[in-house]
């Protein structure tokens, strides 16, 4: 397993150098350069000033002495500075970073908390009323956009309930209750679509499984329900639903932007939204290729996962 | 063929999706016809009006009707998702056919250059092309066509290898078929239906992303009505004026989940194995 975990880091790390090339390529189809963009329209600045700008941010070298020279800070974990605050981007998404993975965190359990089980009732109970209301509101779960569910939380909270959530973002390790206040409303909006999904994944592999002649090995055996779809079924049916949470990963990353600023929280999505509207590209162009490092990393996990459920699956 | 057409109608989920899917694009072209205002006439005497006869979703920070406005954005929400969706199953479409039917070096290498692609999660890369190209209806369109040509990519080079292999297309070739008369006579027509359950798919996908954009502030900008932009204009004023924020939310649901109930049917009624289930 530990060289298959190697070889797939390797081929990871091909494809991170796919992704970083996109990324800094993308990044130098903007419009203009930094130095047009930080002196703006202003026609007061001299031939000589542009000049000395464009040398201090590199940009008088060829593109891909530029490109290998921001690959190696990469590669060392310097994603250069931002414009507007001066600071390291690595250091100001590892500030934030907190916030969106107790949020992605909050949001996968609860997402595989609800889902799982719901999914295999509605197996089990196949052409119920259980089943078809759990698929329907599995449906609407994955049509209700996350900026509007938040909305309609906040909503239902500030206007009905007459309750806010505190201000100011505390971690979860100062203050458990004040953390949890802040957070649970949009951990809740995150996993939304991830439990809908999930549920039905399980659902489906769940009626798949139970049409195996294992299944009715087992009951014949005289295995009772509970131990049938459990031990012989659910664990069966995992391995698509696995494969799924992996996907959703990729959902998830996104949503904590969009999550971030309904509720207002001081993460790592709200600072990649801020810097596209400050145009600070450093910021932009670092936060986007940590997302996708991260997405390919936990695809890994997902996969080697595999392994710890389904026995039969040996690594090569 | 009739019977199963009739399973089809007797899904009552994937004829009440198409029946509001239908209702949508019909007052999405209808909309100078049926909306009561011009979705941008400013009115400064009706600012922050709730829902009212005159009003049915009541006004905006500017006076502007609402439901104007949610009417003909219909027309920017649905057509910036067709148009991207439909760019990407062409672009993402042709080449998996290419790549499935062809192979080798040219598989490789488009395989390669989709695996990128897939790399980012979807909204951080549509996020990144708007931080690139500037906020704009072109730009969110071609964000989502970026982003989901891919997917479409996979869907078809996948179905075209499942096929190629099938007596049907030897037989084919060993009449004397050449590559584009077996691509167009034999694989197309069997391929098409996987392609057309993921093109609702992603319509549903597309609807929901354009609208996330939009809210953000980073797709469709002010003064054109999309549901997302709506929804952004609603946010600084949620706890005074909540109706502004509750209809678009209310008609991207609605929309995404008649597009969910058409692919599940859709699914359904294709896939044998489900059938019944």
């Amino acid at each position: 397993m530990w060289q298959y975990a190697l070889r797939r880091l390797i081929a990871m790390a091909a494809t991170l150098l796919g992704v970083s090339v996109v990324v800094f390529v993308m990044m130098r189809l903007i419009p203009g350069t930094v130095v047009e963009q930080l002196l703006g329209q202003s026609a007061l600045v001299s031939e000589e000033t542009v000049l000395s700008l464009r040398q201090f941010f590199g940009l008088d070298r060829p593109w891909h002495v530029q490109f290998v020279d921001w690959l190696g800070g990469v590669v060392r974990g310097d994603l250069g500075e931002s414009w507007r605050s001066d600071r390291p981007v690595l250091e100001l998404i590892l500030a934030r970073l907190p916030v969106s993975a107790e949020l992605a965190i909050g949001a996968v359990a609860w997402s595989l908390l609800l889902g799982v089980p719901l999914g295999t009732v509605a197996a089990i109970g196949r052409g119920t009323a259980y089943d078809g209301s759990i698929r329907f509101t599995a449906t609407l779960g994955l049509s209700i956009p996350a900026f509007w569910q938040g909305t309609l939380l906040i909503l239902l909270f500030s206007l009905y309930l007459s309750w806010m959530p505190p201000l100011d973002w505390v971690p979860i390790t100062e203050d458990l209750r004040g953390n949890l206040a802040i957070m649970a409303l949009p951990i809740l909006t995150l996993g939304t679509a991830t439990a809908a999904v999930i549920t039905r994944m399980t659902r489906s592999s769940m009626l798949e499984v139970l049409r195996q002649d294992y299944i009715r090995t087992a009951r014949a055996k005289g295995a009772d329900e509970p131990r049938v779809a459990g031990r012989h079924g659910l664990r069966n049916a995992l391995i698509p639903v696995v494969t799924v949470a992996g996907v959703q990963m990729g959902y998830i990353l996104g949503g904590i932007v969009v999550v971030e600023d309904v509720f207002n929280l001081p993460g790592v999505g709200r600072l990649l939204l801020d810097a596209i509207f400050q145009r600070d590209y450093p910021v932009v162009q670092g936060t986007i290729l940590v997302g996708a490092a991260l997405f390919m990393l936990l695809n890994l996990v997902v996969d080697l996962l595999y392994g710890a459920i389904d026995p039969r699956i040996r690594y090569r | 063929m009739t019977a199963r057409a009739d399973d089809l109608r007797s899904n009552r989920l994937f004829v009440a999706g198409a029946v509001i899917a239908g209702a949508f694009v019909a007052a999405g072209v209808l909309a100078p016809l049926v909306a009561p205002y011009s979705p941008i006439a400013v009115d400064a005497a009706r600012m922050f009006e709730p829902p009212s006869a005159d009003h049915l979703f009541g006004t905006d920070r500017f006076g502007r009707d609402l439901f104007s406005r949610v009417l003909f954005g219909i027309r920017v929400s649905l057509g910036i998702a067709g148009l991207s969706i439909g760019v990407a199953t062409l672009i993402g479409g042709a080449a998996g056919l290419v790549a499935g039917y062809f192979g080798r070096g040219l598989d490789q290498l488009l395989g390669r250059l989709m695996d990128l692609l897939f790399a980012f999660p979807s909204l951080l890369l549509a996020l990144g092309i708007s931080a690139v190209l500037g906020a704009g209806a072109t730009t969110t369109t071609v964000a989502i066509a970026v982003v989901y040509t891919p997917f479409f990519f996979r869907v078809m080079r996948a179905a075209v290898l499942a096929e190629k292999n099938l007596a049907y297309v030897e037989a084919a070739a060993a009449a004397g078929a050449g590559p584009g008369r077996i691509i167009a006579r034999y694989l197309l027509p069997n391929v098409l239906a996987p392609m057309l359950v993921q093109v609702v798919v992603g319509l549903s996908y597309a609807i929901l992303i354009e609208s996330a954009l939009s809210y953000l502030g980073v797709g469709v900008q002010p003064p054109t009505p999309s549901w997302g932009t709506i929804l952004n204009e609603g946010k600084e004023f949620l706890l005074i004026s909540p109706w502004i924020s509750l209809f678009p939310g209310l008609f991207i649901m609605l929309s995404v989940l008649a597009f969910n109930f058409v692919s599940d049917g859709l699914r359904d009624h294709l896939d044998p194995r489900l059938r019944g289930a």
